[in-house]
């Protein structure tokens, strides 16, 4: 694998204020470091709406596809079908491809055909529309067949591989984030906050008001922080929540795992944003206009 | 017109759009060259075409591009139609594009449709190659385009076609489709994209009116939709149906070229069919449900049409079967009344020009948040108060023959609680009771706005960035009524049928509708002059002369000398002694292609 899709941040954004098919260049996922210069990662221009990085593998989740950067490998896999697109949410799974995927037309998992394509089952089919779109995916880190899907109706928990699937009672309001820590799922809802559960079936907000929805959660330093319509926010899930930063909709959060001080944010639009101090100063990064997905690098490196 | 005649008189007309197109220099671009191929053009235009078309201005490798649908097709048609012709370099420049390039397949129907045949045709074509934007082999990959091109044809055999009669994108539906029929090396595909052919010719044909393209549509938006003939569609119009004077301009849209320049002749019934104003008749179709995938519980209902094909007028409307509060496709025309005229001078249209980020989030990705800015950044007539298209949620109506009756529930806190009617301002219009009329010569027509009205005038130019001196796009009278339960009834007949102008501006102002019901009730009933009587409530029963009209029932197609159930994928197509059957031969068992698209 490319070395820099490992010790490197990842980036997926654009550089243009317009991303999509009708222009000559589009955006990507970039590699780099927050003073230094950002370099594509391969020549793939997908929108990314989600990064994942595994044992295996970097996997873009995007606008029009789903594809691997393969450990050993110098190009892009492409991971999509003809059922498979606008991929919103992507989490590793067993198996080959070992992924399942969140897009509007629901929750699917893929194996391979004799020609090596993954080939992709949707789960959802007889859910309502709202119910089928999905934001956020989150695999039961204790039952890997379990899985849990932020959608525009609420948290839909899959169980048995997709076989069954059932409401939580955060219900009737848009989830567009999931997290896991402290052994608890974690949510962020269009409306309402942060919310928290055992299960992932019993909901109970947690904190004060956050104003704006949550596109993303994350932690660092004992401290919850999570993307919001209106800035960054951080706070330990009882009392307030600290708003740090300029205003706008920042829709991914991510925490160095070896420096948990140090994050980048991603808005769309207003690009990327990076912070040294915990959020108590940030600096806009030059070039990015939109940027939905942010991987730090690597712990062990 | 037997086969044989037909097809000489379609050669004529393709050769007239070809030398067209290249004597007005329209042949420069990467659709269009094949008006070029045949003048002998040097290696260094054809270069330039095609750097022009996939590099654009960009210094770059192609690795470095990023190809879409619009680049991905027309690269690969001029490479199949014109492979032998081609210089080294040229071919290589399009290999380098459809094996190194980002692709991507876009987000509507006519994207993927595009973006497979071409992927397609390129893996038939290179099937050792890399193709670096997939990382898969040409077999994986031509299957992949293969499944989803077979798939889409199936659905539209058995539950219409989803980017339904688009005056502007029916053509990229045609040119891939016949692309593929002229070069796809898989026969059985070929076979189902034939009968495919014949579907989307019939669905031109069956609405047909005089050049344009009466009745409802998937897409008609962009402002154009009073104009008489519009859109992309309009060389093939020209092309396989004839009968109207040749336009060097929107005769040689490029889109067509590919399609004017292929040997794909459709039976030539269907240029019968197009033209028979013998006698009035209904056409009516059924379409794909639309694709909504949020701020909805339930997945859209099939969308049907009912249009009354008459001598001097059609009138068209639609039962979108949108669920929800968020309309379908920000460019949907649910109805209107077509005759022949200069364009904004034979329309008449209304529409409730619904606004809502919600609209766009219903069928596109972005966050709701952001996406009602984002996307009227890049379309903003898509969020107008003015706006003559695009189905409103609060929209609901009624046909039988010449007469419709449109009806609005809008709630009061609606950012725009008034509907718009776009009346041409090249006629005198009469007022009685209530009641406009026109006397349109060969043909009359009056309507009855429900609801206060304020005459007004509408103009809307291509390039306003100053001043606005001529409605290029749009000129005419607009009445607003002013009403969140707003409505109109409109009848058109023919003159012949009727004594006078003024015996049916009398006998229709005499027959004024019953309101006593609206919109407490939400009901309405209005009596034609022919003597019969539409009753719909907003929202619920529709009924003609007392019987509840079962859409549901609708078939495939319906119009004379047409045979088509929906759901078996088999049609027939008849008009005196010649027949065109098309069986699909779907398995009633398999599953449908997941509808992945919007359209």
């Amino acid at each position: 694998m490319n070395t820099d899709a490992c010790s490197a941040w990842l980036v997926g954004g654009t550089l243009a204020a317009t991303s999509g098919i009708h222009v000559i260049q589009g955006p990507g996922l970039y590699g780099g470091a927050p003073n230094g210069a950002w370099t594509r990662i391969g020549h793939n221009q997908a929108t990314a709406f989600r990064l994942l990085r595994d044992k295996r593998r970097v996997v873009l989740s995007a606008n029009h596809g789903l594809y691997a950067w393969e450990r050993g490998e110098e190009r892009w896999l492409q991971l999509h079908d003809e059922t498979l697109t606008e991929i919103l949410a992507v989490a590793s799974t067993s198996g080959d491809p070992g992924l399942v995927a969140g897009c509007p037309y629901g929750v699917a998992t893929a194996t391979r055909d004799a020609l090596g394509a993954a080939r992709w089952t949707f789960h959802s089919d007889a859910l309502g529309p709202d119910e089928r779109y999905t934001n956020a995916l989150l695999v039961d880190p204790n039952d890997e067949s379990r899985w849990l899907a932020g959608s525009e109706a609420g948290v839909v928990v899959y169980s048995d591989s997709g076989a069954h699937a059932a409401r939580s009672n955060l219900w009737d309001v848009p989830v567009r984030a999931l997290y896991y820590t402290c052994d608890r799922f974690w949510a962020g809802a269009e409306r309402g906050g942060l919310f928290s559960s055992e299960d992932g079936l019993h909901w109970e907000r947690m904190g004060g008001k956050i104003e704006g929805a949550v596109y993303d959660i994350n932690e660092a330093d004992n401290r919850l922080v999570a993307a919001t319509g209106h800035g960054i926010v951080a706070g330990d899930a009882e009392g307030p929540w600290q708003r740090l930063g300029p205003r706008m909709l920042f829709a991914t959060l991510a925490v160095d795992g070896r420096d948990p001080q140090r994050w980048l944010a991603g808005a769309s639009p207003g690009g990327l944003w990076h912070t040294e101090d915990g959020g108590q100063t940030w600096n806009q990064l030059d070039g990015f206009k939109h940027v939905r997905a942010v991987l730090p690098p690597e712990e062990k490196a | 017109m037997d086969q044989q005649t037909y097809n000489a008189e379609v050669d004529a007309r393709a050769q007239q759009i070809l030398d067209a197109a290249h004597a007005e220099g329209r042949d420069r671009g990467l659709w269009a060259a094949h008006a070029l191929m045949p003048h002998g053009p040097s290696e260094e235009d054809i270069v330039e075409i095609i750097r022009g078309g996939l590099w654009r201005q960009a210094e770059c490798p192609a690795r470095d591009l990023l190809g879409g649908p619009f680049e991905i097709l027309p690269c690969m048609l001029l490479l199949c139609r014109w492979e032998e012709q081609l210089p080294d370099s040229a071919v290589a420049l399009i290999r380098d594009f459809m094996t190194e390039a980002h692709l991507e397949r876009g987000n509507t129907e006519n994207h993927w449709l595009m973006a497979y045949t071409g992927m397609l045709l390129a893996a038939e074509r290179w099937p050792d190659a890399e193709f670096a934007w997939s990382g898969l082999s040409a077999g994986a990959i031509a299957a992949e385009a293969k499944r989803w091109i077979g798939g889409i044809i199936e659905r539209t055999a058995l539950q219409g076609h989803h980017e339904y009669d688009s005056t502007g994108y029916h053509i990229e539906h045609m040119t891939a489709y016949i692309g593929l029929y002229e070069h796809v090396q898989d026969d059985a595909l070929r076979a189902q994209v034939d009968k495919m052919l014949t579907l989307l010719v019939a669905d031109m044909a069956l609405e047909y009116f005089n050049g344009a393209w009466a009745g409802g549509h998937s897409r008609e938006g962009y402002r154009q939709n009073t104009w008489t003939r519009l859109g992309g569609i309009q060389p093939l119009q020209y092309l396989y149906f004839g009968g109207i004077d040749f336009d060097p301009v929107s005769h040689t849209q490029g889109f067509a070229i590919p399609s004017v320049v292929a040997d794909y002749r459709p039976p030539a019934l269907f240029a019968d069919m197009a033209w028979d104003r013998s006698a009035a008749h209904v056409v009516k179709k059924t379409k794909a449900p639309r694709t909504i995938y949020r701020h909805a519980r339930e997945t859209a209902r099939p969308v049907r049409k009912y249009t009354y094909m008459s001598r001097h007028f059609a009138l068209g409307s639609t039962q979108v079967g949108l669920p929800g509060n968020q309309a379908g496709p920000i460019d949907l025309v649910s109805w209107d009344l077509t005759w022949s005229g200069p364009n904004h001078q034979a329309t008449i249209v209304c529409n409730h020009p619904y606004r809502s980020p919600d609209r766009f989030s219903a069928f596109l990705n972005g966050f709701p948040q952001h996406i009602g800015r984002a996307i009227s950044t890049d379309k903003p007539y898509l969020q107008w108060p003015d706006r003559l298209f695009g189905a409103s949620p609060y929209e609901r109506m009624l046909q039988h023959e010449g007469c419709v009756v449109v009806l609005y529930d809008i709630p009061a806190t609606d950012d725009h609680p008034f509907v718009n009617v776009f009346l041409p301002n090249g006629h005198a219009w009469s007022e009685r009771d209530g009641w406009l009329f026109a006397d349109l010569g060969p043909f009359y027509v009056g309507l009855r706005p429900i609801g206060p009205y304020e005459w007004m005038t509408i103009r809307e130019a291509n390039n306003a960035n100053i001043l606005v001196r001529e409605g290029d796009l749009i000129d005419g009278w607009l009445l607003r009524i002013h009403s969140v339960r707003a409505g109109l009834v409109l009848e058109a007949i023919e003159a012949d049928e009727v004594e006078s102008f003024d015996s049916f501006c009398a006998a229709r102002s005499a027959l004024q509708p019953e309101l006593s019901q609206w919109p407490f009730n939400k009901s309405v009933q209005v009596q034609t002059t022919t003597g019969h009587v539409l009753d719909i409530v907003h929202g619920g029963a529709h009924r003609i002369d007392g019987e509840i009209v079962d859409y549901d029932a609708y078939p495939l197609y319906e119009a004379p000398g047409v045979e088509a159930a929906l759901g078996t994928g088999k049609v027939r197509f008849a008009r005196g002694d010649d027949a065109v059957e098309v069986d699909f031969d779907v398995d009633p068992n398999k599953a449908l292609l997941p509808m992945r698209v919007i359209g």
